[in-house]
Order: structure tokens, then sequence, then C-alpha cells
């Protein structure tokens, strides 16, 4: 479960640097980017389910390798990482506990791209090849066959704000997968750096 | 008591009284408390004592008195959601050797029919899997480490035991100490409710062992619901320990977060 968790949180990176990505490429005469802070609605859907399983949570990023991914609902828990390193926290009874089913070993692997996903090189990316599917959006799909087991392809769709992706769906099967919508999104403010290592 | 700890309460009451004599001799017209030293000769006991708490005993099936009551079956009936629902939960496990973690769980259930799933907090699905009225299974997704046919039917196993009625013969009665319960006797386990435990209820389970063993059923699983709440004709537990005994003990913790009513068509 360890990796499995891991990997999800490396999607979650993969989404959330996606914004930083575009904003770096697509708008070339935008300032570089130093930080996003943004709102996620999080959509899971299944065959068995009558009605979506919703999530609720905010992303925090700041360069270099500065990341806060929060749900609020329906679990609080909180992934952070600054400084090189990682922390996972989940709420139980009102206070934080460690949550042991994050893959720290995956995670370090991940920071490092970070660096590069941030100058806009989206294809050095090890895990995913990319191509565009639309003028406004781009499929990633898995290098690697087994992987496509687990995940068969993330599509991201850019919104209407330059640069900026606002919705991605991580496709499990024709009949799973999961929608991350992003909103109020702002870039370029800055964070206090507590953020990213305060639960 | 194991071989452990008898052959150390049998070293430690021996050591005592050869220790005994040599101390009766030493204090011998010292005009000493001779106790003021000796509190060591309490040690066996205490030895003792910690050997039979540390022992964990399988529980047995208790006696009931059995009192036939249409409305206490209807009262243990009710805690199980009967009809068509969509049912989530926080799920926190903890396992014997104090592996912990969390997820989130998906159950619908149609009659007797239930479909599941099983997701990272983050959303990824470990686990997918159906299973029909007459106890088949089919697994629709397993990722590792949740692709073992034993964790399937484990699965399984808990989830029938937390949200469906209980299978077999139904008696009513009470227990030795006059709580009322619910008994299923099938022809693999015992199940007893006690509906009026904390506001919600409690449930037990005991296999059966053979009948040439003589011996009583033991415990296997145990469940304490607590926080119940009126839902559509059904009494549903906002919070649900299961504990599973045995050497491969483990600790569920769920937590509801919603429960809909659908549509008899679904699923």
């Amino acid at each position: 479960m360890n990796k499995l968790a891991a990997l999800v949180l490396v999607l979650s990176l993969l989404s959330a640097n996606s914004m930083l990505c575009h904003a770096a490429t697509i708008n070339s005469t935008a300032t570089k980017l130093r930080s996003v802070q943004a709102v996620f609605t999080q959509e899971k859907h299944l065959r068995i389910l009558a009605r979506p399983l919703i999530s609720r949570g905010t992303l925090l990023f700041q360069a270099p390798q500065s990341l806060r991914w929060e749900y609020q609902e329906p679990i609080h828990s909180v992934l952070l990482l600054h400084d090189g390193h990682i922390d996972k926290r989940i709420e139980r009874d009102g206070s934080f506990e460690q949550d042991n089913g994050a893959g720290v070993g995956t995670m370090q692997i991940i920071l490092q791209d970070i660096g590069s996903w941030l100058d806009g090189r989206f294809n050095d990316n090890p895990l995913f090849s990319v191509r565009r599917s639309g003028p406004e959006d781009l499929i990633l799909s898995p290098k690697d066959p087994g992987m496509e087991t687990v995940i068969q392809r993330i599509e991201l769709h850019l919104g209407q704000e330059k640069g900026v992706v606002d919705r991605v769906t991580i496709v499990e099967s024709a009949e799973s997968s999961t929608v991350i919508t992003f909103s109020q999104v702002v870039v370029n403010q800055d964070i206090p750096a507590e953020r990213f290592t305060t639960p | 008591m194991n071989r452990f700890s008898q052959a150390l309460t049998f070293f430690m009451v021996h050591a005592d009284r050869a220790d005994c004599s040599n101390l009766a001799k030493k204090n011998k017209g010292s005009g000493r408390n001779p106790w003021i030293n000796r509190w060591w000769i309490f040690l066996p006991l205490l030895c003792v004592l910690l050997a039979s708490c540390g022992e964990l005993r399988p529980k047995v099936l208790p006696q009931m008195a059995t009192l036939p009551s249409a409305g206490l079956a209807d009262r243990c009936r009710v805690f199980f959601p009967q009809g068509h629902w969509q049912l989530t939960h926080t799920i926190h496990f903890q396992l014997a050797d104090g592996t912990n973690g969390n997820a989130l769980g998906v159950l619908t259930i149609a009659g007797s029919t239930l479909n599941c799933a099983l997701l990272s907090i983050e959303g990824l699905t470990l686990f997918e899997a159906s299973s029909a009225q007459d106890g088949s299974l089919e697994v629709l997704r397993a990722l590792p480490p949740f692709d073992s046919p034993a964790f399937a039917a484990g699965l399984i196993a808990d989830i029938r035991t937390l949200f469906f009625m209980p299978l077999g013969v139904a008696s009513t009665g009470r227990l030795v100490q006059g709580e009322p319960l619910c008994r299923y006797t099938d022809q693999e386990r015992v199940t007893d409710i006690l509906p009026d435990a904390a506001g919600c209820f409690q449930l037990s389970t005991y296999a059966l062992r053979p009948k040439a063993d003589g011996a009583l059923p033991v415990l296997t699983r145990s469940v304490n619901a607590r926080s119940c709440i009126e839902r559509d004709n059904s009494r549903l537990a906002q919070n649900l320990t299961l504990t599973g005994l045995g050497r491969a003990g483990y600790t569920l913790n769920l937590r509801l977060l919603t429960a809909e009513p659908l549509p008899a068509a679904r699923p």
C-alpha cells in the first residue's frame, strides 16, 4: 500500500506541477513562477457509486521544492514537502498523527524532478509521456506498461487563465476515474514557510 | 499459562523458599523486622498474576437463557440497513504487528448483494469487488498487497459481519448478567448481538468447533458500534470498531461519512 499511496501522491504532485509547467511554457511572457495557491475539488467515480465521492482541499506550492497538499474533506490529511523533508499527517480525534502510508523514498525522487518541471521541461518526466489531444488538452500516458494496470492515463485540461491547468482526470479504468478541479488559483504570492512545515 | 511463565513461576517459588530460610537465619535475633527485607517474597505471586493477565485465553460462547421475543429480534434487525444503500466510511486499520494505515471504504448494498471498494485517501482504487447473495465473490480490481484471495475473502466476511443480518437460526434471550441478546446459529458460526450496548450495539462471532471436540465455540470477531443514528427505518452506527482475533489479529475503526438510500434498481 505504501508504494501505491506514494504513486497517488506522485500524481497529485504531477497535477500540481502541471499548473506550474504550463504557466512557464505557454505563457512565455509571464514572469517566472515563484508560487501557486489553489483550492481543489476531487470527484471519485466508480461503477458501484451512485454518486461520486467528493473530497476537497488546498494546494500550496513555492519554488523550488515546497509543497502543501491538504485534504479538508472527507479526511483531514496533509502532505508536506519542504527543504528535502517529507511529512504526511492525518487528523484523528482532533490531533494530527503521522501517516505511514506515504512512500518516502519515491517522494524524494519526485522532489528531484520538481526543479525540471518548474523550468517547463515537462517531457523530462520519467513516468509519463505527454501528447496534446486538443488545443486545451494534454494526455499523460505511463511509459511503463506495468503501471497501466494502476493508471491508464492522466488528462489535463487547460483553463481560461492563460497557462493554468484547471482540471486533471486520472483514469484508472473505463469505469473508474478521479477528477480534480482547481479553482481560486493565485500565483506568485509569498507563502510563509511554516505553511510547508506545520500541519 | 504458557510453559515459559510456568517455568518462571516455578523458579521464583523455589528461589523464594531457599532464600526465606537463609533470611530467617540471617535475621534471627537481630531485632529487625524481617518483613522489611522480605518484600520480594511476594514477587512469585506478582509473577503469577502478571502471567495470568498476559495470557490470552480464547473467549468462548457465553451461556444464554432463551426467552422468545419478537420485539427483541426486531431491535437486533434494525442495525443492519435494509434495502438499497450507499455507505462511505473512513477506515483506520491496525494490525497485530503495529502496522497501521488509513483508507476510504465504499459500500453499496442491494438486498444480500454487495459491491465494495477500498480507496487510498488520495482516491486511488486499491480494491474493488462484488459479492452476491449466494456467497460468490468477483474481484474487479485488486492492487498489491490487496490481491490475495485470503484478503478478499476476509474483507467480504468483515463487511458482511458489520452490515448484514447474521445468517442462521435466530433465538433471543438474556445473558447471565441479564443483558438481552439475539443469537444466530448457522453451520459455521454463532453470532451474538447485544442491542442495548452503549446506546448502539455489540456483536460477537464465535466459530463452531468439531462436535467431537466438545469445546464451546470460540470468539473470532467482535464489533463495538457507537453513536447510532436513525435513517430510513434503520439504526446506523456512526462509529464501528471491528476486532479480528487470533494470531493475525487486527482492528478496523470505521467512521461513517455518508449513508444514502438508493433506488431499488441499483446496483
